[in-house]
């Protein structure tokens, strides 16, 4: 774990650190409900990547990060569907998936 | 380690799974005019899920035992609420609540984090479906929308910092080994980001910016199913989560929490002119008091916390299935589509009122003994409780919110009942069917038995321990 390598925790770290990153400057720039949507599956895999990163570089490698991060993926699909099948909806009656635009909620 | 509860035959989710799955087959293989048989079948699995619950103790934590079959009856009573085939694609609708009950049902049982994330995924993915239930109304998909998203980046939050709990102990239990002495700065952080998930599911501020947004655009039988069973599971998982990994300063932030929650709860909620709106914010600030007793476990904080539950749960419901049918049919809460109310439905608006009354903790009825229990369990002065200033301070706050709030729970009677309904009355509204009524019965014998039942915190305390 000292050295920084391609091959060592930190170098793993530091990848998942940069698509958390992404997906935060993702979800916090963009107006397009879209790119929320991305920036949302960027951070879920980033945590996916640490989890097997973390249980790869363990001293007593257990099979619960991989576990953790198999769940990771499924979820991960079942959210986009979900989301993308509501952004959808909402695109049929406003032509558009604005965040800004889309305000008709309030009080 | 800490025994998780073991996923068997014989489990809830197991019950609920099953159940969830033939409701689905049903709907597709049924022809149209057997279709009332999947809304019937739905309300039994729920029913056999809440039974088994009830003799199936959560390993390890007596408090999600009640816990868990409270969340699963009244994912069973908002089933019963809507029975009636053929408004919409029953089936489906089914199908979604009831997998709201297998994931409150795994959250309330859950004991490590990666399965906590699952149960808030398994409780929100159904939800997001059922708030934009509408698709064709603009309301309903925004809220949809708004909802999917924040829940997409509370969820992630959470994990993140899930992964990083994994990466710092090596452990995903709750315990998480039980480190000795004082958790690492980074642990901390660690920890608040994974708790993010819980805070949202509860709606505490600052999580809580989404509910009056998708209680507004959502259909409010679908708000009674999405907001009042997670509440309770996320209860039961802040318990567990407490009693296996306490450490200084938890009660300093939950009353934090709970005071910043009661106090923007109780103004905001009097400048909505949306009875759904004013019901979010009163959700927000019912979560305030209920992580106010919280910080105060040990102690009987357990049998007041599940009274509490019981109480909002009960009169939340109750309010939503009123509204549900007080509403035009195409679904808007605003005040002004509640004037009439009275003339038209004096049953149904009068047990709103009561509902109503009860969340504003009027007595005798169960909002005021609940927020009592609170008050009386966050004021104690024994020998063995350890001074906590901010708790009394939370007393206060708790204090001070109820009349402010019960002012906005007035504006939403106010238009029921008293303002005179718009000349040209075509609008329609739902007629109560014989289950919508008796579920409204049966919340509205829990508001007043529960508000009776004064010894209710040291008996449920008894069994929650």
């Amino acid at each position: 774990m000292a050295e920084f390598g391609p091959d060592s925790l930190p170098a793993y770290l530091l990848v998942a650190g940069v698509l958390f990153a992404a997906g935060v400057l993702a979800i916090g720039t963009r107006r397009s409900a879209i790119s929320v949507l991305i920036g949302i599956e960027l951070m879920l895999n980033a945590a996916a990547l640490q989890f097997v990163a973390y249980d790869r570089f363990a001293t007593t490698p257990g099979p619960q990060g991989q576990a953790a991060a198999a769940f990771v993926i499924v979820v991960a699909a079942a959210e986009a569907a979900v989301a993308l099948a509501l952004l959808f909806a909402v695109y049929k009656t406003t032509r558009d998936v604005d965040l800004e635009s889309t305000r008709e909620l309030r009080s | 380690m800490i025994a998780g509860t073991p996923f068997t035959l014989g489990s809830p989710e197991t019950c609920l799974g099953v159940g969830l799955l033939a409701v689905l087959l049903a709907d597709m293989v049924l022809a149209r005019t057997h279709q009332q048989l999947t809304a019937w079948l739905a309300v039994l699995t729920a029913a056999v899920a809440m039974a088994i619950a009830w003799h199936t103790p959560v390993a390890g934590l007596p408090f999600g035992t009640p816990a868990r079959t409270a969340a699963i009856a009244i994912i069973g009573l908002v089933l019963l609420a809507n029975t009636r085939v053929g408004e919409q694609d029953h089936g489906a609708w089914s199908t979604n609540v009831l997998a709201i009950g297998l994931g409150a049902s795994l959250t309330a049982s859950a004991a490590d984090f990666v399965t906590l994330w699952l149960g808030l995924e398994l409780m929100s993915l159904p939800g997001y479906v059922l708030a934009g239930w509408r698709a064709r109304d603009r309301r309903a998909a925004e809220a949809g929308m708004k909802y999917v998203l924040f829940g997409g980046v509370a969820s992630a939050l959470t994990l993140f910092g899930i992964s990083h709990l994994y990466g710092l102990t090596g452990q995903l239990d709750f315990g998480l080994a039980a480190p000795a002495g004082p958790l690492s700065p980074t642990l901390v952080a660690a920890l608040c980001l994974s708790t993010i998930g819980l805070g949202y599911k509860l709606t505490v501020v600052p999580f809580h910016f989404y509910a009056p947004d998708v209680y507004q655009g959502a259909p409010a039988i679908a708000v009674a199913a999405v907001s009042i069973a997670p509440k309770i599971a996320a209860m039961a998982a802040v318990v567990r989560l407490l009693t296996n990994l306490p450490f200084a300063g938890a009660d300093l932030a939950l009353a934090g929490l709970a005071i910043v929650s009661l106090g923007i709860a109780c103004f905001t909620a009097l400048v909505q002119h949306d009875a759904r709106r004013i019901l979010a914010f009163s959700g927000i600030g019912h979560a305030g008091a209920l992580l106010l007793a919280a910080a105060c476990l040990p102690g009987q904080a357990l049998g007041a916390t599940l009274h509490y539950l019981l109480a909002y749960g009960a009169a939340n419901l109750g309010a939503f299935v009123c509204l549900w049918l007080l509403e035009p049919k195409n679904g808007s809460g605003a005040l002004a589509d509640l004037a009439g109310a009275w003339t038209r439905r004096p049953g149904i608006t009068a047990l709103l009122s009561l509902f109503l009354l009860s969340l504003a903790g009027l007595p005798p009825l169960a909002g005021f003994l609940a927020k009592w229990n609170v008050l009386a369990m966050a004021l104690q002065r024994d020998a063995g409780v350890a001074d906590r200033p901010w708790v009394t301070w939370g007393a206060v706050a708790l204090l001070l919110s109820t009349p402010i709030a019960a002012w906005a729970y007035l504006q939403i009677l106010r238009a029921a009942v008293l303002a005179l309904p718009p000349p040209e009355t075509t609008r329609e509204s739902r007629r109560p069917d014989a289950g919508a009524m008796a579920v409204l019965a049966i919340c509205a014998a829990a508001t007043l038995g529960l508000g009776l039942w004064f010894d209710a915190a040291s008996t449920l305390d008894a069994m929650a321990r």
